[in-house]
């Protein structure tokens, strides 16, 4: 058994990347440190497992407790590999904490909207993913959260420098924000580059969230916060939205513009990375990605009748190794991968009884 | 977002670093105030006037090692960073450097001066602002929790006294701790924080287990 089954209970929820338009998802995570203990990167496994025991409690109180809905608590060194991939795939871990280290904890919501990890890179990382572009809600929820929790622990805060984190990259709020957004259309005008570099001046950052080969795989981004310190955490969440809303808006007058000047072009690159998908036998990541943003852009401009939204978002995780692992239950080669994946494109484009094929053919 | 440090009201967006006898002196000033100043010193080039003539001689007398001198004065300001540890922690700065991380929040305090020149640098300010903890905290208040958190702390005493007694050759005193350890580590062992899973348990039993879970 690869699979923790607490695990791969998850891997059957919905997935979270189904916003609307170009902005998919939100991504907020908070770190926490509890006052009078050494962060995790210099402290004895003993501190630690006071910290996870003292922290834990705390989240058992009632108070905590009902912010959580059915939250389990697994210990870190009880993952196998493909467990902590698999957690990355939907947003639950960070890809720089999955490493086995002392009295690690992941703590999760059973509905995979919410996850704590213990003794990561600081005492608590509270993180929260919510569809679309929804700062505000999900700080709300975060927010509340960490006020339960501080009811009962002690943070480690300074006037000056806010909350204390173990990179002082990150003191102050302790907070990063991170919206998922699409943008293939201006990839295709080559202004995305410019774009997303001037995102430095306003304190932002935008990074590949599939790279390869130093290139976007399926246009997907992600844009952060890049300072914690000097801002209210509602100031910064909603400039970033507003930053974010306007990057997005432009790629839908890119899109229109493109499909209205190239429409015959458009309708022809959507067809064809249908027709992959559907007709492949053997699919790597990276093509499937690609594919799979341009059949995005097809479904958003309403090309594909029968192709929604959350179908798109289903196969954009579906087709992620560690999901595949899970599905097919053992550990696959790549070949062996790019197989089941590709399987699996045929199975939901062909639907169950190859029905719906007069409804997916992109409208003339 | 930090502040000119000449005129106070314009963003600073000039970093200049100068090595004055293997000081470092760094100014951060607006564009506007760097103009200024590069007036009053009569012509921007000076600088750089220097930096061209001491190259030039550098190249002059033709030695690989007279160039390699050049940089020299960024080395013992390298040195001087290693020296500084936290007193706490025992991590150092230099390590900061490396991996952007420190040990523990008295780190904040000890490497006050020289991490505020990289928040500075960083940051959108140079003051916290945004949510702060509540005044009143209710610490953990649960006798068994906080007596296994003072077990560990005394296990922590005890196992670097049975380094230093091991050292002195106090081989007696070294078997009373020794044995002192093993009771309390038998006793944290008992009160397994979470425990194996290896199979699906429903939350309800899994907190009976821990003993501690409040609603139902």
């Amino acid at each position: 058994m690869i699979f923790h089954p607490r695990i791969r209970h998850l891997a059957s929820k919905g997935p979270v990347f189904i916003g609307q338009g170009p902005i998919l998802s939100t991504f907020l995570s908070l770190s926490r440190n509890i006052e009078g203990f050494q962060f995790p990167a210099t402290a004895s496994a003993n501190i630690l497992e006071s910290v996870a025991e003292l922290t834990l409690a705390a989240m058992h109180h009632e108070d905590v407790h009902g912010l959580l809905p059915s939250m389990f608590q697994i210990k870190h060194e009880l993952l196998t590999t493909s467990d902590r991939d698999l957690l990355v795939e939907r947003e639950l871990m960070d890809r720089s904490q999955t490493d086995i280290a002392a009295c690690r904890v992941f703590v999760c919501a059973e509905d995979g909207s919410t996850s704590v990890l213990l003794n990561g890179d600081d005492h608590i990382w509270l993180h929260m993913t919510a569809p679309g572009s929804a700062f505000r809600e999900t700080w709300d929820r975060m927010s509340e959260l960490e006020s339960a929790l501080a009811r009962h622990l002690r943070f480690a805060f300074h006037p000056r420098y806010g909350y204390l984190t173990g990179a002082p990259a990150l003191a102050g709020t302790g907070l990063r924000i991170t919206f998922l957004v699409h943008l293939p259309a201006l990839g295709l005008s080559g202004r995305r580059k410019r774009i997303l570099e001037r995102l430095d001046d306003a304190g932002l950052t935008a990074a590949p969230y599939f790279p390869v080969d130093g290139k976007a795989a399926g246009n997907l981004f992600l844009i952060s916060n890049r300072t914690t310190l000097g801002e209210r955490e509602e100031d910064l969440g909603l400039r970033m939205t507003e930053i974010v809303t306007a990057i997005s808006h432009e790629e839908e007058r890119t899109r229109a513009d493109l499909i209205s000047r190239q429409k015959l072009l458009f309708l022809n690159a959507c067809g064809r990375a249908y027709g992959l998908l559907r007709n492949t036998y053997l699919i790597p990541t990276s093509e499937a990605l690609d594919a799979l943003s341009i059949m995005k852009l097809g479904a958003d401009s309403g090309v594909f009748r029968d192709f929604t939204r959350q179908d798109w978002a289903e196969l954009l995780l579906e087709c992620q190794p560690a999901h595949l692992c899970c599905r097919m239950n053992m550990a696959l080669s790549p070949m062996e991968r790019g197989k089941y994946r590709a399987e699996r494109f045929r199975e939901r484009l062909h639907g169950p009884e190859a029905a719906a094929e007069t409804g997916t053919e992109p409208e003339p | 977002m930090m502040l000119c440090q000449i005129c106070k009201a314009n963003p600073a967006t000039i970093h200049i670093q100068e090595i004055v006898n293997g000081e470092t002196n760094t100014l951060h000033i607006c564009p506007e105030c760097a103009k200024k100043r590069n007036l009053a010193e009569g012509g921007a080039n000076s600088h750089f006037h220097e930096m061209l003539e001491r190259l030039t001689q550098a190249i002059a007398n033709s030695a690989e090692l007279k160039l390699a001198g050049l940089f020299e004065p960024a080395k013992p300001q390298e040195e001087e960073d290693q020296d500084l540890q936290c007193e706490i922690c025992g991590a150092s700065w230099h390590a900061y450097k490396k991996n952007g991380k420190v040990g523990c929040a008295a780190c904040y305090d000890q490497f006050s001066q020289l991490l505020l020149e990289d928040i500075e640098l960083n940051q959108h300010g140079s003051v916290h602002c945004g949510k702060t903890p509540p005044e009143t905290v209710e610490q953990w208040q649960d006798p068994a929790v906080s007596e296994r958190i003072g077990l560990r702390r005394e296990l922590e005493r005890l196992r670097k006294g049975l380094d230093e007694s091991v050292r002195r050759e106090e081989f007696e005193l070294a078997a009373e701790i020794r044995d002192k350890i093993a009771s309390i580590e038998a006793e944290l062992k008992s009160a397994e924080l979470i425990p194996d899973e290896s199979a699906p348990e429903t939350p309800a039993k899994k907190t009976r287990a821990r003993g501690r879970r409040k609603n139902p």
